[in-house]
């Protein structure tokens, strides 16, 4: 309604960093005309989902939830790039706060939403816009930097950082950016967590081969937060691979149809839906209903594979499921070496030509017969076919890797024998090695050798490349929140990489490891590498990245007392933690802490975590293949993408917050209903996203406030290209998402436009009525910490136990 | 057109490079019957045409999804449960049509499913920047065993007929019982069966 003026702070402000632009959604629009650009940009369709998607259950049989449900919804449009929505939904259910972004930041956005909505509930309005506005507009934090969000809220990437000063009344609040070289952990992996919590192991063990053999997978449960996070977490079981499929973690009611489609998908679906789902005559679907934990199945994935991995899965993970740290995760690592780590004695590498990958060789391996099964089926895996692009890409452009995988592969291939050439390669590796080999030390991966090799005839300074790890510079999800009391740390936070953004995708392009290159040329590699300058000497960090990425028991033990911090904040009350519950408690404790990620180097192990992001690997594909490879003094390439790799909140994501009326329950007229308030929050994706969808890599962030409903006068501002990415309004009008047509939100803005900000006059002035009573979040809040207390009480348990 | 108004339901799946016209294919051939778009948000999208053969309804589902192009080919994952693929290239663009090999080697190993595919040369309305001839395309679908047609999404040439064609093939294999019998998957244990004649609720 009210849409045209414009925020006073908002005038003529211009965007930080420039070059921040809105990112049309290039939806495909019912335009039957034939044209040859059929796919043509339509935002406004997009955006008109939005608000069905916050909404993603039968509005009118299901009671509201008496608490906060934090979930995710996933929009990919038709490059196949992926945004998240990460809602908040109020308790009541009426109104949803919703950030989009490609950042797989689950923590970081869940907590964000808290504060917003807490602030809302105290009427902090200005506050609100000043946060969020801001939160658009910042680039993403650097290493060890952090981002004034306003309202004491920080998001860094550094732990380093003193506690922000206090702002105004509203909460004091540091996010941390999760660190992607770590693998998921318990219970700082919010996803994680909730799916060992809600799954027993035997179901997580047949949900993970259910994936592994991309089949067509339907969970079902009825709390949407517990449903999401098991989506994205069974996922993240497959790393270093990614889910190539449909992935939908929240399917609205009117897209049910989809779930009958022919190939492979993963879709929750909440409960009170799974009944019209079930009607639609699905053919071989697996399903696992999480609140009853059942897994229904018409295949025998699990005895699909070799019964080693079976048996190791099923042993192991009844022991680590219920105790904190990375014991689950790494034990699903362990089982992908065990089942793909062959893949490296397959690559093929001659010098002066790209390394490649030899199928036949592959298949023709020894390992012992139900390993060879699961081989010649596993080579007609999406996944598979994709990660082995992923791998020869990074040698042949000269990145190399060594990430948790590779090393999980080394020590399994040493103990199990499972790789029985490793031998052969660790004996290469000793031959050939210098100061890059020693630097490296055992973690190096033969493929990196091979690498090496054909490098040193050709490319210098790869070397320096082989260095980094995979998930360094990637945005992995994952909570890796940690208090302060790390602190100590500090130090090692200037090897902490920057944070990125792709995402989109389930795989990340991950710019800033190029651009690391540069910076950091290692010294270690004392043959005098040319090619990347060597200004900063990140050697050390280099090293000490990989050390650490070993397991040490000290580590552990810091790892440890580090949850039992976190952990302590809350808890007091017992609880079971078996039964399916949700973790949304746990969570509001943030936002009066401060939490900080612990240095890349003190880190127990350096894992990239996977989640949605896992590893990043750069899907760019051939492109610069052989420019990369001749890496010379590369500024060329590595400048190139350079710029990107310096993602930023700014660019990357685009977030919305709205505060949406559920579709059904619309009860309008009443003022000062919750129900009706629409407040978006956009977040525009990096201008360079609309043109190369996959290469998100710079962000542009954009914060845009834009009503859902809105009223078609407002809805022309947001579409002008340089208008403001800001636009506050609230409607009294419940929100029908048919009808918003004019959403504002809705991302045609122009893509290399400059943000601005947009007006939301009225916002101030009405929104203070939308949010509902002060109170309610009060009582969410305690109810929240009180939940949570069971819990943490019993990973306290456990832990000490 | 009511839910079980249809003696046949196939699933079919569009597979190809990015930009040979997939998407416009479908649409030109379902247009104005089912608003299609829907599912453009979450990457994947399909449409549904009912089409009549010697009086019996047979209804098409067509799916598609989003970023294929990001796969340099396709796996047998992706269609192992669709009953026909259409593999399509674009007559203007030697490179979409000299991908198809290997689009097509993943698809012959997994021949023994039967899966009926068909090759399409879409964009002929671009003939004037043709440079895939027509005679190359049926030596090579020839050669292949496969169906060739050429189309123009734009200007609707031969779309229905693709569709038509592809219902009657689908048909006769369904009476031979190929596709509910005959279909081994790639996976021990999976107990394939594709069942034409399913009920679904798509409206």
């Amino acid at each position: 309604m009210q849409s045209g003026s414009r925020l006073p702070w908002a005038q003529g402000q211009s965007p930080p960093g420039g070059g921040v632009g809105r990112v049309s959604w290039p939806g495909v629009g019912p335009n039957l005309s034939g044209q040859a650009a059929c796919p043509s940009p339509h935002p406004q369709e997009a955006m008109q989902m939005v608000p069905k998607f916050c909404f993603p259950f039968d509005v009118e049989r299901e009671p509201s939830s008496p608490a906060v449900q934090h979930f995710t919804f996933a929009l990919t449009d038709l490059s196949g790039t992926r945004r998240f929505g990460f809602c908040h939904l109020r308790a009541g259910a009426h109104s949803c706060l919703c950030i989009l972004s490609h950042l797989p930041w689950f923590e970081v956005f869940y907590k964000l939403l808290n504060t917003v909505g807490d602030l809302l509930a105290q009427d902090q309005v200005s506050e609100v816009e000043e946060l969020l506005r801001n939160l658009l507009q910042q680039p993403l934090p650097g290493p060890q930097a952090s981002v004034e969000l306003g309202s004491g809220v920080t998001v860094s990437s550094a732990q380093s950082i003193p506690p922000p000063a206090p702002g105004n009344s509203g909460p004091l609040s540091c996010f941390v950016a999760p660190d992607s070289g770590r693998l998921p952990s318990i219970p700082e992996n919010r996803n994680l967590t909730e799916l060992v919590v809600a799954v027993t192991d035997e179901n997580i063990v047949g949900l993970f081969a259910a994936l592994l053999a991309e089949r067509r997978v339907l969970l079902t449960a009825s709390k949407l937060s517990t449903l999401t996070s098991c989506v994205h977490a069974s996922c993240a079981l497959l790393y270093p691979m990614h889910w190539e499929h449909v992935l939908i973690p929240t399917l609205p009611p009117h897209l049910l149809d989809y779930c009958c489609a022919p190939m492979p998908y993963l879709i929750g679906v909440h409960s009170s839906l799974a009944e019209r789902v079930r009607e639609k005559a699905l053919e071989e679907v697996v399903m696992m209903n999480v609140d009853s934990n059942t897994l229904e199945t018409p295949f025998d994935d699990v005895q699909a594979l070799p019964p080693d991995v079976v048996s190791l899965l099923r042993l192991r993970l009844r022991k680590v499921a219920l105790a904190p740290g990375e014991g689950v995760s790494r034990l699903f690592l362990k089982a992908q070496a065990l089942l793909f780590g062959g893949y490296r004695d397959a690559l093929v590498c001659s010098p002066g030509q790209p390394v490649t990958f030899n199928e036949e060789a592959f298949l023709a391996q020894k390992p012992g017969a139900p390993l060879q099964a699961f081989h010649r089926r596993a080579v007609h895996l999406q996944l598979f076919k994709q990660f082995i692009e992923g791998r020869l890409e990074k040698l042949n452009t000269g990145e190399g890797f060594s990430d948790l995988f590779e090393q999980e592969i080394t020590s399994n291939g040493a103990s199990a024998g499972a790789l029985r050439s490793y031998q052969l390669w660790a004996d290469n590796l000793k031959k050939g090695g210098g100061a890059f080999l020693h630097s490296v030390k055992a973690k190096t991966q033969p493929a990196v050798k091979n690498m090496y090799r054909s490098a040193k005839s050709g490319l210098k300074g790869v070397q320096s490349l082989l260095m980094y790890k995979d998930g360094d510079s990637g945005l992995k999800r994952g909570g890796s929140l940690r208090t302060l009391s790390l602190t100590s740390r500090s130090d090692c936070l200037q090897q902490r990489l920057p944070i990125t953004q792709h995402f989109g995708k389930n795989r990340p392009l991950r710019p800033s490891r190029r651009r690391r290159l540069e910076e950091r040329p290692s010294e270690s590699l004392g043959e005098g590498t040319p090619a990347l300058s060597p200004e900063d000497a990140p050697d050390p960090w280099a090293e000490e990245a990989l050390d650490s990425s070993f397991l040490g028991s000290g580590e552990e033990l810091d790892l440890l007392s580090e949850i039992l911090d976190s952990l302590s904040m809350g808890a007091s009350r017992t609880g079971s933690l078996r039964p399916s519950q949700s973790l949304d408690c746990c969570h509001r404790e943030d936002t009066d802490s401060c939490f900080s990620l612990p240095d890349i180097a003190g880190r127990p192990r350096w894992q990239p975590e996977n989640e949605k992001a896992p590893e990043p690997q750069p899907l760019s594909l051939p492109a610069d293949l052989p420019s990369l490879q001749t890496l010379q003094p590369s500024d060329a390439t590595t400048s190139s993408k350079d710029p990107m790799s310096q993602p930023a909140l700014e660019a990357s994501h685009e977030i919305i917050l709205p505060s949406l009326s559920p579709p059904a329950s619309a009860q309008p007229s009443s003022r000062g209903d919750p129900a009706s308030h629409h407040l978006i929050l956009h977040l525009s994706p990096p201008h360079k996203a609309a043109e190369e969808p996959r290469a998100q890599e710079s962000p542009c962030s954009q914060l845009s406030m834009a009503p859902t409903q809105s009223s078609p006068p407002e809805s022309p501002q947001l579409l002008v290209p340089t208008k403001p990415n800001l636009d506050i309004t609230w409607t009294s009008q419940p929100l029908e998402p048919l009808d918003s047509s004019s959403d504002p939100g809705s991302p045609e803005n122009p893509r290399s436009e400059p943000p601005e900000v947009l007006p939301a006059k009225h916002a101030r002035s009405q929104l203070p009525e939308g949010p509902g009573a002060p109170a309610a979040p009060d009582n969410d809040w305690q109810e929240s910490q009180a939940r949570s207390r069971p819990r943490v009480a019993e990973l306290k348990k456990c832990f000490e136990g | 057109m009511s839910m079980e108004d249809y003696d046949f339901l196939f699933k079919i799946v569009l597979i190809g490079n990015a930009g040979v016209g997939k998407t416009c294919l479908v649409r030109r051939f379902t247009q104005g019957l089912f608003p299609p778009g829907q599912g453009a948000t979450i990457g994947v999208d399909f449409m549904i045409k009912t089409v009549e053969i010697n009086g019996e309804k047979v209804k098409l589902q067509i799916w598609d999804t989003a970023g294929q192009e990001r796969f340099r080919s396709i796996t047998q994952s992706y269609y192992r449960s669709a009953n026909a693929l259409i593999l399509t290239y674009d007559i203007t663009c030697e490179e979409s049509f000299r991908c198809l090999p290997e689009w097509l080697r993943e698809i012959e190993q997994y021949a023994s499913n039967k899966v009926i595919t068909v090759l399409v040369g879409n964009k002929i309305d671009l003939a004037e920047r043709r440079e895939v001839s027509q005679q190359r395309a049926e030596e090579f679908s020839e050669a292949q065993d496969m169906y060739y047609l050429e189309t123009s999404a734009k200007e609707s040439d031969n779309v229905e007929k693709l569709f038509l064609d592809l219902a009657c093939r689908l048909i006769s294999e369904a009476r031979q019982n190929t596709l509910v019998n005959n279909v081994s998957s790639p996976l021990p244990g999976e107990g394939k069966s594709i069942s034409y004649l399913t009920c679904c609720n798509f409206n």
